[in-house]
């Protein structure tokens, strides 16, 4: 399953009762690019996100990754071929040990019957991938800790280590360095710069320098719809996103 | 595990001359066996079965039916259990699923107390008098009917199902399982086919249930409706709720628990049910981790990570 794989957003339509909140959203993102969404608060970020998952279905139109649509299927489905994430909010396993989650993770594709004997932690060889994995992240001391003891931002941590040691081809991070202290932050985007051409990512943040130092091509969403596209210099001298998006920022 | 058992069984069965005793021994282990099983469900995915008595009365009918038809063979009487179980749970399983929670209690309920309503109108099976045994189960040179050896294969089959249990908590499965009680959402966005699992490990729980529920005929000599009615899918609950649902050998303390005082308490006093009321109560209320819990928790302190 590894590798790397385009991602295609052909007029993608998600409405929310009569809230419009993807509006014929379409855009190829090439194979092994780092595609930055930025937007305000309820833009619709997310939303996108949640829809390329599987955890929201679009009203209209379709998604592809590689020359496969992937519209029809679940979040499952499409985790299996190989689409990893993070969500906004870190989404783990508080009973598990920071290694018994990044070892879940690793396993989770290949559930054979022996899946059901074999011990999790019994393979020697996933647990090195999983201890680096962890030790990439930022995690190496703490793989015998409880997910519940650690902090808001090496939960993140720890939500891009489940998601990186299975070789996603399509990675989606939802703001993965909010709430993160100056240091975590710094190792983050030193880590995501290390990403860059190893697998095709969807990166939603809202530190502009960031988005700006490390993304491709840049993606501005306001109210749903995708008003924008382009490299850092594009979008700095937009003046439709200055005035609905980075015009804001200097205010605050 | 199975060594200690080796050593216990004869010790034991020579302790317990007195044969009531060993016929609670038998019943502790034998509800022990559907306990477990049905913390497969409970403590492993989260999901309470209210109907679990259901495939115990499938499983005794199973050796009672066939025993009316003259087939003594117990290996056809437990193949017959875990066919018609495994058949009963692969139909209601993906229906039961759909739901969780509340919602899944019910259904689970609704189809035990279906099964009940049909043995009692069948007249042919004994309707609500239920049916003795015309005899026990033969496995090999084996009369199921004999106490002591009704004992030690419900003990190793005990033994045999905690063993299993124990490997299934470890392996990726039953991690994989006890990710989605936690967050269904993460487990999912992992690829884990966390539906599919859950139906395998219904079926697998109702077939070991059903297989306790043919010892159970044997044990009992007798089978009636009332296996699959509310009360006796509760008691497998609170079995599994005292003892811990939080270990594999967490029911195994609850039915010993449960068993002995509902054995012995009534010679105490006529008003043993208040005390025993109370006594659940607290225990619910006050060990998080069930009976099991409480008492490793009075092992000295020690083995606590911290960092
Ligand atoms: N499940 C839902 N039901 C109804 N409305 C929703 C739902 N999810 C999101 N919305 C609405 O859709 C809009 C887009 O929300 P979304 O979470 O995608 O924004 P976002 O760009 O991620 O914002 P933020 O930067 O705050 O995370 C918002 O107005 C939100 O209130
Ligand atoms: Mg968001």
């Amino acid at each position: 399953m590894s590798g790397i794989a385009s991602l295609e957003l052909r007029g993608l339509v998600k409405r929310f009762g009569g809230l419009l909140a993807t509006d014929h959203v379409s855009v190829t993102i090439a194979e092994g690019e780092l595609f930055a969404l930025i937007g305000p608060n309820g833009a619709g970020k997310s939303t996108l996100i949640g829809q390329i998952a599987g955890e929201l279905m679009p009203d209209e139109g379709e998604i592809l990754i590689g020359d496969q649509s992937i519209t029809g299927w679940g979040v499952v489905a499409r985790a299996r071929s190989g689409l990893g994430r993070t969500f906004q909010i870190a989404q783990t396993i508080d009973a598990f040990t920071t290694l018994e989650s990044v070892v879940l993770s690793r396993r989770s594709g290949s559930l054979s019957p022996t899946g059901f004997f074999a011990p999790l932690l019994g393979d020697k060889e996933i647990l090195d991938i999983a201890r680096e994995t962890l030790n990439v992240v930022g995690l190496g001391e703490l793989t015998q800790l409880r997910v519940d003891r650690l902090s808001h931002g090496e939960r993140k941590q720890l939500e891009l280590a489940m998601a990186l040691v299975r070789q996603p081809r399509v990675l989606l991070l939802d703001e993965p360095m909010a709430g993160m202290s100056p240091g975590e932050s710094e190792t983050m985007a030193q880590l995501l710069s290390e990403l860059r051409g190893k697998c095709t990512i969807v990166l939603i943040e809202h530190d502009m320098d960031v988005v700006f130092k490390l993304a491709d091509r840049i993606g501005v969403l306001a109210s749903g719809a995708l008003i924008a596209i382009g490299s850092a210099d594009d979008i700095r001298n937009n003046p439709l996103v200055r005035a609905s998006y980075l015009g804001e920022e200097e205010i605050t | 595990m199975i060594l200690s058992t080796c050593v216990l069984v004869p010790t034991v069965c020579f302790w317990f001359d007195a044969p009531h005793l060993v016929t609670l021994a038998t019943r502790i282990a034998i509800l022990s066996i559907a306990a477990i099983s049905l913390n497969l469900l409970i403590g492993t995915c989260g999901l309470v079965s209210f109907g679990h008595g259901m495939y115990l009365a499938i499983g005794a009918y199973s050796v009672s039916i066939l025993q009316t038809t003259g087939v003594d063979n117990g290996f056809a009487h437990f193949s017959a259990a875990t066919v018609v179980a495994g058949i009963a749970a692969a139909l209601i399983g993906p229906l039961a699923l759909r739901t969780s929670g509340i919602a899944f209690i019910m259904v689970t309920l609704a189809f035990a107390q279906m099964f009940f309503y049909l043995m009692i109108s069948l007249r042919v099976f004994g309707g609500d008098d239920g049916m003795s045994l015309a005899g026990h189960s033969l496995l090999g040179p084996l009369d199921l009917g004999n106490r002591l050896g009704l004992f030690e294969v419900s003990v190793l089959l005990l033994a045999a199902i905690t063993a299993l249990s124990q490997l299934f908590n470890r392996s990726t499965a039953g991690y994989a399982l006890r990710a989605a009680r936690q967050n269904v959402r993460r487990a999912e966005s992992l690829g884990l086919d966390i539906h599919r699992l859950r139906r395998i490990v219904y079926v697998v729980s109702a077939v070991l249930t059903a297989d306790a529920g043919s010892l159970f005929a044997n044990l009992n000599s007798y089978v009636s409706p009332s296996y699959s009615a509310w009360p006796m899918s509760g008691d497998l609950i609170l079995i599994v709720v005292l003892g811990g649902m939080g270990s594999v050998f967490g029911p195994i303390v609850g039915a010993i628990f449960l068993l002995s005082v509902e054995s012995f308490a009534p010679g105490l006093s006529e008003h043993w049910m208040l005390p025993y009321g109370i006594a659940i109560v607290w225990i619910v209320m006050t060990a998080r981790h069930g009976l099991l819990g409480a008492l490793l928790a009075l092992r000295p302190a020690g083995k606590e990570r911290r960092q």
